[in-house]
């Protein structure tokens, strides 16, 4: 309401889920920072972390909607939903976020996703890949054999696959659960060792790069529509930046959290036996093969996406060595 | 009239059946996992199913509660006021309350609907969970069938007095 | 701005209408969110956000905790219960409401959330101190208050999200927590024994008796002892979360009362009635101040108001007071815990600068958030306990909690005051 003058800026809600010191919420502020510096304060964002204007599950509906203007979430979270992302949380072993953030960007921009039909894509990321933190060292799968550990429901699978017990615990009961030794560990990325101060009860990391959970910045269509082009330009401009950004942002982040969980709590890092490592693919087919004929049966070529997400693997890896 | 009130009736209980139904299997679900853990083998759907069968629990006893006229009231000041001005404040209130749970029905009844058509499952299991939403969806057309007869009770006692 | 008017707008609807509270909030709310944003947009929101309420994992805790309740009430075992205790205690004035507090303290030790505490003592504690002449004001007063303690004794829901919020570790936010809550429990305490100086006819004398009599009445309550006792053992050693605990306590207090019959059909049938009813009443309530939440959130009036005081030229013991008091503002008009949500990403970083130390400030803001869910209008732990006992009036619980008010702002003093011998001496051992 209120006299609508030029000089007012354009007011773009940005709804996202996890606590604001947590690096979705944080590229979220980068983001709104470099889109008000582009567009010489034409554009003023008004962020909401921590789930305050949405719930994690519903922004994507939200922005739909235009609850939010814009937002931010995880597609992983929400399975069946976005089969071409489904792609990339394969365990296909990506080894940096940033590695992983740019072969979905060019995965969803190859296969013009149909179920962003109804939004603009602002940008799309990834969390560094998940790896084994535990009480007790694990330096082979028979240290994992029969082991308790924490993961978000989607990936229990693959946790299954490897011998361990997948407890598909929220988010919130976790630490109360690492503490008492509910769980013997979790499988996760590894900024959460700092962020969530999990190092103090699992200062034991098996390197296995498992999977990404993969996340999709999206903007309400008619919101998108209504922009003047020279900010459409800023904001499209933005796309594959904010992915490589956020992508190398939270990678630093994840050293950062080792260098700290070493010294804070003599973090010990260990590798599988190269043996094991090999052997890693075949035990894991089960979820590609899964996952191939589920999306197939829905009418889209599952052999050759898997295909892709690989091949865009290698060329990134190479990239950004 | 008569004959919705036993329509209702008969609803209210029904559902207050598999409301409690649930909340049995609530408890059995998490205390078994309890004892599967002990023995080294978690049904890793447990939290999931869990949550599921709590919004049945809750659902399901939307009518029955508003039937009991447990939600509280906050009546500090209203209950100062003349028996008529209460009578009508009350058909008010449950004229509004019927409206707007009507509405939420509606609302979650179709959110409901594009879960199931974009195909969307559980976390965990990987199951489809949009008859649970269903669910909810019914509880809260329940609950606004209870205020249509709270609303048309008020008229009633109007008329014995 | 707008904002500001829906809550004049919610407080006018919720004392002159005669809508639930729950209903009010929610309604306001959607409005509120319609009006800011759009009618779809509101509509967007709503359903989804119900549903996620409604299918809370964390909150399944809710029903399985008054089940429990439920059953050793209709059991009988209340009854036992509480005249083992006026054996031992019901010859000093209000010995059954310092019994409910502690038992409030010992049960929060299971339960992490204030709401679960409140509908499961209300069952258990306020038809027996009803029957031995305790005044509603101190009966359903001293069990609002006790119930609170479910939040800031841990396992707490608060301190977990303060936790995972500000990346503290949540263990040495359980053990700083262990000296402030033993204060706020004893001031709660201390204040049942003010009141009934100030009215004695409140919380009358029983006669006293001899130990024989007292022995004698123990027997009886050895089930229940050993209930707990089997969940705490569980608990400590990590067999169980706290959500388990609850449903575990359910399944365990079923087959006590099976195997002693105990419990009736009828009985049984009943449990299972009210733990519906109740559920369904604290669900609502949770889901009205969430909603509202959102529409405060959509205003962005609480962002507004922490980073006005957050940019403040103040003295820093100043600046953390009025941090405090837009903590209690905010318990006033929305669900305390919402409003943490909303505010720490603002204070947190404000506070740390200014060189407090954040588990202490955990502390502090647990208490706070804590005084907030007996804070009238929007009161959660006041409003379950009026739905539990239903002849006392909403208005009897609020004047009733009233009495323990400054226990909180006398706690938080001596937090201030003492911020290494009530805190950092035991958060220190932990790493
Ligand atoms: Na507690
Ligand atoms: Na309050």
């Amino acid at each position: 309401s209120g006299n609508v003058s030029a000089a007012d800026p354009i007011k773009l809600t940005y709804a996202n889920f996890p606590p604001a010191p947590t690096f979705p919420c944080i590229q979220m502020e980068r983001w709104k920072g470099e889109v008000e510096k582009r567009t010489n304060g034409k554009v003023a964002v008004q962020t909401f972390p921590g789930g305050t204007l949405l719930p994690a599950k519903n922004i994507f509906d939200g922005v739909v909607a235009g609850t939010a203007d814009i937002g931010n979430f995880a597609m992983s979270y929400q399975p069946g939903r976005f089969p071409i992302s489904e792609a990339i949380d394969l365990p296909l072993g990506f080894p940096s976020a940033k590695v992983a953030s740019m072969a979905l960007y060019d995965l969803i921009d190859k296969y013009k996703a149909k179920e962003f039909q109804d939004v603009k894509i602002l940008t799309l990321f990834t969390c560094p890949p998940a790896n084994i933190m535990t009480r007790t060292p694990v330096k082979s799968l028979a240290d994992l054999k029969g082991m308790e550990l924490r993961v978000g429901g989607t990936q229990a699978d693959i946790i299954k696959l490897l011998g361990g017990i997948p407890v598909a615990m929220p988010q919130s009961d976790t630490p109360e659960a690492l503490q008492k030794g509910v769980v013997k560990g979790h499988v996760s990325s590894m900024e959460v060792l700092k962020d969530f101060n999990y190092a103090a009860y699992t200062a034991n990391v098996t390197i296995a790069d498992l999977w990404v959970v993969t996340f999709a910045v999206v903007m309400n269509k008619q919101k998108w529509e209504s922009l003047p082009d020279d900010v459409k330009k800023v904001l499209d401009d933005l796309r594959t930046e904010q992915a490589q950004w956020t992508g190398k942002y939270v990678d630093d982040h994840v050293l950062e959290a080792i260098k700290w969980s070493k010294e804070k709590y003599n973090l010990q890092i260990f590798e599988l036996p190269a043996k094991e490592k090999a052997e890693m693919p075949k035990l894991l087919e089960p979820i590609i093969a899964a996952y191939v004929k589920k999306v197939t049966a829905a009418g889209l070529p599952g052999d050759q996406i898997v295909k892709d997400a690989l091949a865009l693997k290698e060329k990134y890896a190479k990239e950004y060595k | 009239m008569e004959l919705l009130e036993k329509l209702n009736n008969f609803l209210n209980k029904s559902f207050l059946v598999i409301g409690g139904i649930a909340v049995l299997a609530l408890m059995t679900l998490a205390t078994g996992n309890v004892c599967l853990r002990i023995f080294g083998m978690p049904y890793r759907g447990a939290y999931e199913l869990a949550s599921f069968l709590g919004a049945v629990v809750t659902a399901f006893a939307l009518g029955y509660t508003q039937k009991k006229k447990s939600h509280i009231v906050v009546d500090i000041l209203s209950a100062t006021f003349p028996d008529r001005v209460k009578r009508v404040l009350d058909g008010v209130g449950y004229l509004i309350a019927m409206f707007f749970f009507a509405v939420i029905s509606w609302v979650i009844l179709r959110w409901g609907l594009r879960i199931a058509s974009c195909g969307e499952v559980s976390e965990t299991l990987k199951i489809v969970f949009y008859p649970f939403i269903f669910c909810v969806a019914t509880g809260f057309a329940l609950l606004s069938l209870t205020l249509v007869i709270d609303f048309l009770g008020t008229f009633r006692k109007k008329g014995s007095q | 701005m707008v904002g500001v008017i829906g809550i004049v707008v919610m407080f006018a609807v919720l004392f002159l209408f005669r809508i639930p509270a729950a209903f009010t909030m929610m309604i306001v709310g959607f409005l509120g969110v319609a009006y800011v944003t759009s009618f779809k947009a509101a509509l967007g929101m709503i359903g989804p956000d119900l549903w996620n309420i409604f299918s809370n994992y964390g909150l399944t805790v809710i029903p399985m905790f008054i089940l429990v309740g439920e059953f050793v009430h209709y059991g009988g075992y209340n009854n036992s219960l509480y005249y083992a205790t006026y054996r031992w205690f019901g010859h000093y004035r209000g010995g059954l409401a310092i019994t409910t507090i502690m038992a409030c303290a010992a049960f929060s030790a299971i339960s992490g959330s204030n709401t679960a505490t409140a509908a499961t003592m209300s069952s258990v504690a306020i038809p027996e101190m009803k029957k031995y002449h305790y005044h509603p004001m101190l009966n359903a007063g001293s069990v609002a208050a006790g119930s609170t303690l479910g939040v800031l004794i841990p396992p707490s829901i608060v301190l977990v999200v303060y936790g995972l919020y500000t990346g503290q570790s949540i263990g040495k936010l359980f053990f700083g927590n262990i000296i402030p809550s033993a204060i706020l429990t004893v001031l709660i305490a201390a204040t049942v024994f003010y009141i009934c100086f100030l009215h004695p006819e409140w919380g009358p004398k029983g006669p006293k008796n001899t130990w024989r009599e007292r022995i004698k009445a123990l027997p009886e309550i050895l089930d229940i002892l050993i209930l707990f006792a089997i969940i705490m053992y569980a608990l400590f050693t990590g067999v169980v979360t706290a959500t388990e605990a609850a449903a575990a306590s359910c399944a365990l207090g079923l087959a006590i009362c099976l195997i002693r019959k105990k419990l009736s059909w009828k009985g049984f049938i009943a449990s299972i009635a009210d733990t519906l009813r109740i559920s369904c009443l604290v669900f609502m309530i949770l889901a009205g101040a969430t909603i509202f939440g959102r529409f405060l959130a959509v205003t962005r009036l609480p962002f507004e108001a922490a980073s006005i005081i957050s940019s403040l030229a103040l003295p820093k013991w100043m600046l953390l007071w009025l941090i405090l008091i837009c903590y209690i503002i905010g318990g006033c008009v929305m669900d305390a815990l919402a409003f943490l949500l909303i505010s720490l990403p603002i204070f947190f970083p404000l506070v740390t600068q200014m060189g407090y130390d954040p588990i202490w400030f955990g502390q502090v803001i647990c208490i706070v958030t804590t005084m907030g869910a007996i804070m009238p209008p929007i009161g959660i732990c006041c409003y379950v306990v009026a739905g539990m006992a239903e002849d006392i009036p909403l208005g009897t619980v609020f004047r009733g909690a009233f009495y323990y008010m400054p226990s909180y702002i006398i706690s938080i003093i001596i937090l201030m005051l003492f911020p290494y011998w009530t805190v950092l001496v035991l958060s220190n051992l932990v790493r």
